[in-house]
C-alpha cells in the first residue's frame, strides 16, 4: 500500500495550468521533500490532497482513499498546515487544540490526555493558556503541528512550516519533524530551504512550472545529475607546486587557492573524494582540514530549474 | 518642490482611481439611481391620477415631489454613506496595509483628510444623479428657489457631518465592523438628540406665544439664524474640522490597537460593575452564566457564541435591553395614563427594532465567512472531517441566537397589543381602528419577524460567502432588503398600470402587499390597500397567506442553496461535486 499514490495530477486556474501531470508515489514512513521556485506548484498540488482543490485531472489517493471519492475519509487520515495560516484571535492554546480536537471527534475522555501529549511534543506546555495571537510565529507553527496531531493522521502535509523561522526556530522545526518520522508518519513537506530538507528528507521531488523534473533518494539526484563536489583543504606546508599538481589530478575541474583554504572541485564518479586524500598526503602535504561540502543542493537546484520560474 | 507637487493630494488620487475601477461603485450608482428615479416615478404616476387634467393640476404640485426627494436623498445619505466611508482606514488595518501608509510623507491631518474628501465626492456622485429631478420639481411649481437651495445646502451638510463621524470611527476602531456599528449609534443618538432638540424648540415657542407678554424675538432670531444656509454650512464645516483633528490626533496610536473587541471591552468594564452590583445586592444570584468551557461536541457553535464577541449571550442580552427600555417606559406611562388612543405611541416601535435587528443582523451575518477568510482560518476548518452543513449552521448559531433575541421585543410588542385591543379597548371605543381585523393584525405581527429575520440571515451569509469582503456583503444585503421593500411598492404598480394609462387601480394596490415593508408596517405606511381589507376579510387572509408563503419558500430556497453550494464556493472537496473539469474528462 502506498501512502500517497498521485498519478498525472493535472491543475488549472482559468487558463494558467499551474500543474501538469505530475506522478507521485510515496511508501509508508517516507519523508517526502518537495523543492520548487516560487509558483512551480508546490501549493497547489498539496492543496489537492488536503481535499480543498475540487478542479483537478488525474486521480490522487491517500492510505488508498480517493480523494475526489472518499474526501470525508482523506480528511481524518491527513494533518493539513497551510503554507499562510491564520489562528484564532479570540482563544487560548488549550481552547484551540480542544477546539480541533472537537471537531475530528476525538472521544471526551481522551481529549485531555491527547492535548496534553501533542503539547508536549511540541514543547508548548508552558504556554497553554496563553492567547493564541500572542504566540509566536514559531509557537504559532509548533501550535498548527500540535494540531494536525490530535487525530494521530497517517499523512501530514506541510507547507512550507519552517518560512519566517529564525535558525534556532528552524532547528526546533526540524528535529519536532524527526521525532515525528520516528513516530513513522509520512510526511510531504514543501519548501525553499534546501538544506533543510537534504537532511530531513528519504525522497525529494523537484518540481518546476508544475512539472516534476527530478525525483528520488537524496544520493540518487546527486548521482543522476552528475552534479560536482567541492573538497575544502587545508594543508600545513602549501606550496604553488602542490597548487600545480592538484590542477592536474584527472576529475578535478577546478582549484581555488582561497586565503585560508584549497577549494578543489572534483567530478563526481571520475575522482573519489578518498583517492583525493591519499593523492595530498603522498605528496608530503601537512593535512590540517579536509572537507568535503556535505550537500550541494543549490548547486542542483539552479542547474535543474535552470532559473526559469512560473 | 513645485506648487503642483506639493498639492498633488496622492492618496486622493489614489483612492477614486480605486473607487472608480471598482464594479461595486457602479453597481451601487445605477441601484441607487434605479431606487431614486423609481420613487420619483412612483410619486408621479401618484400625482398624475387627476386624470386629463393632470397637468393644469400639477402645476403646483412640486412640493410633495420635492420632499419625497429630499427624504429619499437623507435616507441615502444615513444609509449609505457611513457604508462607504467606515472601512476607509479600518480596511487598511485589516489588511496590515496601514503602517506602509503612514511610513509614507503623508501627514495624519492628510490621509485623514483625502480618505475623507473621496468619500464625500463619492457620495457627491450619488447626489448629482439627483439633479435632473430638482430641475423637474422646479419646473412644477411649488417650491421656492430658495427652498432649493436651503435642501441641497443642508444635504450636503448632512453628507459632510455623517462622513465625518464615520472616518473618526474608522480611525478609532480596529474593524470595518465596529466602525459600523459605532457610527450607526453615534449617528442614531445624534438624530434623537437633534429631534428631542427641535420638539422642545417647537414647544418653547409656542409656550412663549402663549404668553404674550413673554415674547423674546432674540430668541426666535436665535433659532432662525441657526438655520440659515449659511449658518447650517458652517456648523456642519466647523464639526468636520473638529472631527478631523480628532481623528488625525488618533490616527497612529489607533493605527496598531490589538484587534481585541473595544465593544467587548466595554462591555466587560460593564460587566464587572453588574456582577460587582449582583454580588453586593442579591448575593451573586447568577440567571445565565456564561462559563468559559471547553468544547464538547460542536465546536463551532461554542466558538460562535462563547468567544466571539457579537455572539457572546451578554452582547446580545444588551441589545435586547437596549431594545426593550424604551417600550417598557411606554408601556408604563400608558397603563398609568389609561389613555385610548393607543396606536399611535407604538408607532416608532416597530420601525426602531427593524432598524436595530437588520444592521445587527446584517452585520453578524455577513461577517461570519470574511472573519475567517481575513484571518485565513477557513482552510483549516475545512480540512476537519465536519460536513458542510455542519459547519454552516454551527458557524451560524450565533446569529441564531441573536434572531431569538432579537424576536423578544416583537413578542412583547404584539403581545402588548393583542391584549390591549382585545381586551381593554374593545368596549371603550368604536374608533376605526376596531374595524380591522384582529386576528389578522396578530398573525401577521407575530410571522413577520419569525421569517424575516432568517431571511436576513441567509442573504446576508450568502453575499459574505460569495463576495470579496464584509464591506461589500453588507452593502450588498442592504441592497437586497431595501429593493424587496420597495420594488413590489413602485415598478411593479407602475409597470402594471401602464395598460391602464397610468390609472391606479384597486386591484393593483395588492402586490404591495408583496413587499415585506407593506406587511411589517400595515398600518403606518401607506393605507389604499387597507380599504379593500375592510370590506373583504378573506382577500386580506388570502394575501397574508400567499405572502408568507412567498417568503417562506425564499427562506427554503435560500438555506438549502448555501447548503448545497458551500463547499464549491470554497473550493472543497465533496464526494458529490461532479466538478465541471473531471465531469468533461474523466
Ligand atoms: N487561487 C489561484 N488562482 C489563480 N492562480 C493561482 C491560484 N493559486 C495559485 N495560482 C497559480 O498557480 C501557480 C502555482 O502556484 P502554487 O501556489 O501552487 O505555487 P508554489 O509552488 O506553492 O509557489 P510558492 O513557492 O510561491 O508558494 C502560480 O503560477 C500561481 O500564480
Ligand atoms: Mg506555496
Amino acid at each position: 500500500m502506498l501512502a500517497v499514490d498521485v498519478q498525472e495530477l493535472k491543475v488549472r486556474y482559468g487558463k494558467l495550468e499551474a500543474v501538469k501531470g505530475i506522478t507521485l508515489q510515496i511508501p509508508p514512513g517516507e519523508v517526502f521533500g518537495f523543492i520548487g521556485p516560487n509558483g512551480a506548484g508546490k501549493s497547489s498540488t498539496i492543496r489537492v490532497l488536503a481535499t480543498l482543490l475540487p478542479d483537478f485531472l488525474g486521480s490522487a489517493k491517500i492510505m488508498d482513499l480517493s480523494v475526489r471519492s472518499q474526501p470525508q475519509l482523506v480528511r481524518e487520515q491527513i494533518g493539513y498546515v497551510p503554507d499562510f495560516f491564520g489562528v484564532y484571535e479570540d482563544l487560548t492554546a488549550r481552547e484551540y487544540l480542544h477546539f480541533f480536537a472537537a471537531a475530528y471527534r476525538l472521544p471526551m475522555s481522551r481529549r485531555k490526555a491527547v492535548v496534553d501529549d501533542v503539547l508536549q511534543l511540541t514543547d508548548l506546555t508552558g504556554k497553554i493558556d496563553s492567547q493564541v495571537d500572542a504566540l509566536s510565529r514559531g509557537m504559532k507553527q509548533r501550535l498548527s503541528l500540535a494540531r494536525v496531531l490530535l487525530h494521530d493522521p497517517a499523512v501530514l502535509l506541510l507547507d512550507e512550516p519552517a518560512s519566517g523561522l529564525d535558525p534556532r526556530a528552524r532547528i526546533e522545526m526540524r528535529e519536532l519533524l524527526k521525532a515525528l518520522k520516528e513516530m513513522g508518519k509520512t510526511i510531504i513537506i514543501s519548501s525553499h530551504i534546501l538544506h533543510e530538507l537534504a537532511q530531513l528528507c528519504t525522497r525529494i521531488g523537484i518540481i518546476e512550472t508544475g512539472k516534476m523534473v527530478a525525483q528520488g533518494s537524496v544520493a540518487e539526484i546527486y548521482q543522476r545529475l552528475g552534479v560536482l563536489k567541492i573538497v575544502h583543504v587545508q594543508v600545513a606546508n602549501q606550496t604553488p607546486e602542490l597548487i600545480a599538481k592538484l590542477r592536474t589530478i584527472p576529475g578535478v575541474t577546478h582549484v581555488d587557492d582561497q586565503v585560508d583554504r584549497i577549494s578543489i572541485r572534483i567530478e563526481e564518479g571520475k575522482l573519489e573524494v578518498e583517492d583525493l586524500h591519499d593523492f595530498i598526503h603522498a605528496e608530503g602535504a601537512r593535512i590540517r582540514m579536509f572537507q568535503p561540502e556535505v550537500m550541494d543542493m543549490e548547486t542542483a537546484f539552479m542547474k535543474l530549474t535552470e532559473g526559469q520560474t512560473a | 518642490m513645485n506648487l503642483l507637487e506639493r498639492y498633488s493630494l496622492p492618496l486622493l488620487t489614489k483612492e477614486l482611481i480605486e473607487q472608480a475601477n471598482n464594479k461595486r461603485t457602479f453597481i451601487l450608482r445605477v441601484v441607487y439611481a434605479a431606487v431614486l428615479y423609481g420613487a420619483a416615478l412612483w410619486q408621479y404616476s401618484d400625482i398624475s391620477n387627476g386624470g386629463e387634467a393632470a397637468g393644469l393640476v400639477n402645476l403646483g404640485k412640486g412640493r410633495a415631489f420635492f420632499q419625497m426627494l429630499v427624504t429619499v436623498q437623507s435616507f441615502a445619505i444615513m444609509f449609505l454613506l457611513p457604508a462607504i466611508t467606515c472601512g476607509a482606514l479600518t480596511v487598511e488595518k485589516e489588511k496590515d496595509t496601514l503602517a506602509l501608509l503612514l511610513l509614507t510623507k503623508l501627514s495624519s491631518w492628510t490621509i485623514v483628510f483625502e480618505k475623507l474628501v473621496s468619500r464625500v465626492l463619492a457620495m457627491g456622485t450619488y447626489q448629482l444623479l439627483s439633479l435632473p429631478l430638482f430641475a423637474i420639481v422646479y419646473g412644477m411649481g411649488g417650491v421656492e428657489l430658495s427652498g432649493i437651495i436651503h435642501a441641497v445646502v443642508s444635504l450636503l451638510a448632512l453628507t459632510v457631518v455623517v462622513a465625518s463621524v464615520s472616518i473618526l470611527c474608522s480611525t478609532w476602531f480596529r474593524t470595518t465592523a465596529e466602525a459600523f456599528i459605532m457610527s450607526y449609534v453615534i449617528l442614531f443618538v445624534f438624530g434623537c438628540s437633534l429631534a428631542a432638540n427641535i420638539e422642545y424648540t417647537r414647544i418653547h415657542t409656542l409656550r412663549m406665544n402663549q404668553n404674550r407678554n413673554y415674547v423674546t424675538p432674540f430668541w426666535q432670531a436665535f433659532t432662525a439664524a441657526l438655520s440659515t444656509d449659511t449658518a447650517i454650512a458652517m456648523q456642519a464645516f466647523a464639526f468636520c474640522l473638529v472631527c478631523m483633528l480628532i481623528a488625525s490626533r488618533f490616527l497612529f496610536a489607533r493605527a496598531f490597537v490589538s484587534p481585541r473587541n473595544i465593544l467587548l471591552e466595554i462591555f466587560q468594564r460593564a460587566d464587572r460593575f453588574f456582577n460587582d452590583l449582583n454580588t453586593s445586592t442579591t448575593g451573586g444570584i447568577v440567571l445565565v452564566p456564561d462559563r468559559d468551557t471547553l468544547p464538547v461536541f460542536q465546536p463551532i457553535t461554542w466558538r460562535e457564541t462563547r468567544k466571539k464577541s457579537l455572539g457572546t449571550f451578554r452582547y446580545q442580552f444588551r441589545i435586547l435591553m437596549f431594545l426593550l427600555a424604551p417600550l417598557v417606559l411606554v408601556i408604563a406611562a400608558i397603563l398609568s395614563e389609561g389613555r385610548n388612543d393607543f396606536t399611535s405611541p407604538f408607532r416608532g416601535f416597530p420601525a426602531f427594532f427593524w432598524f436595530v435587528s437588520v444592521i445587527c443582523l446584517t452585520i453578524h451575518s455577513t461577517g461570519v465567512i470574511p472573519a475567517e477568510r481575513i484571518r485565513q482560518t477557513l482552510d483549516v476548518l475545512l480540512v476537519s472531517p465536519l460536513t458542510p452543513s455542519d459547519i454552516v449552521l454551527e458557524k451560524l448559531s450565533g446569529v441564531r441566537r441573536l434572531i431569538k433575541i432579537l424576536t423578544v421585543p416583537f413578542a412583547v410588542l404584539v403581545v402588548f397589543q393583542a391584549i390591549w385591543t382585545g381586551y381593554v379597548l374593545q368596549g371603550a371605543t368604536q374608533t376605526s381602528y376596531r374595524s380591522i381585523n384582529f386576528w389578522l393584525e396578530l398573525v401577521t405581527a407575530s410571522l413577520v419577524p419569525l421569517f424575516y429575520m432568517p431571511i436576513i440571515m441567509w442573504v446576508g451569509f450568502q453575499f459574505g460567502l460569495r463576495l470579496r469582503n464584509q464591506i461589500q456583503a453588507i452593502l450588498a444585503t442592504f441592497t437586497a432588503v431595501v429593493l424587496a421593500c420597495i420594488i413590489p411598492f413602485m415598478i411593479v404598480p407602475f409597470i402594471l398600470s401602464l395598460p391602464f394609462g397610468l390609472r391606479y387601480h384597486s386591484e393593483i394596490s395588492l402586490f404591495k402587499w408583496i413587499s415585506p415593508l407593506q406587511m411589517a408596517f400595515p398600518t403606518t405606511v401607506f393605507g389604499p390597500g387597507y380599504k379593500l381589507f375592510e370590506e373583504n376579510t378573506l382577500l386580506a387572509w388570502a394575501v397574508v397567506v400567499v405572502h408568507f408563503t412567498v417568503y417562506g419558500t425564499i427562506w427554503w430556497w435560500l438555506r438549502r442553496n448555501v447548503l448545497l453550494a458551500f463547499s464549491n464556493v470554497v473550493r472543497r472537496m465533496e464526494p458529490d461535486s461532479n466538478n465541471r473539469l473531471s465531469g468533461a474528462k474523466l
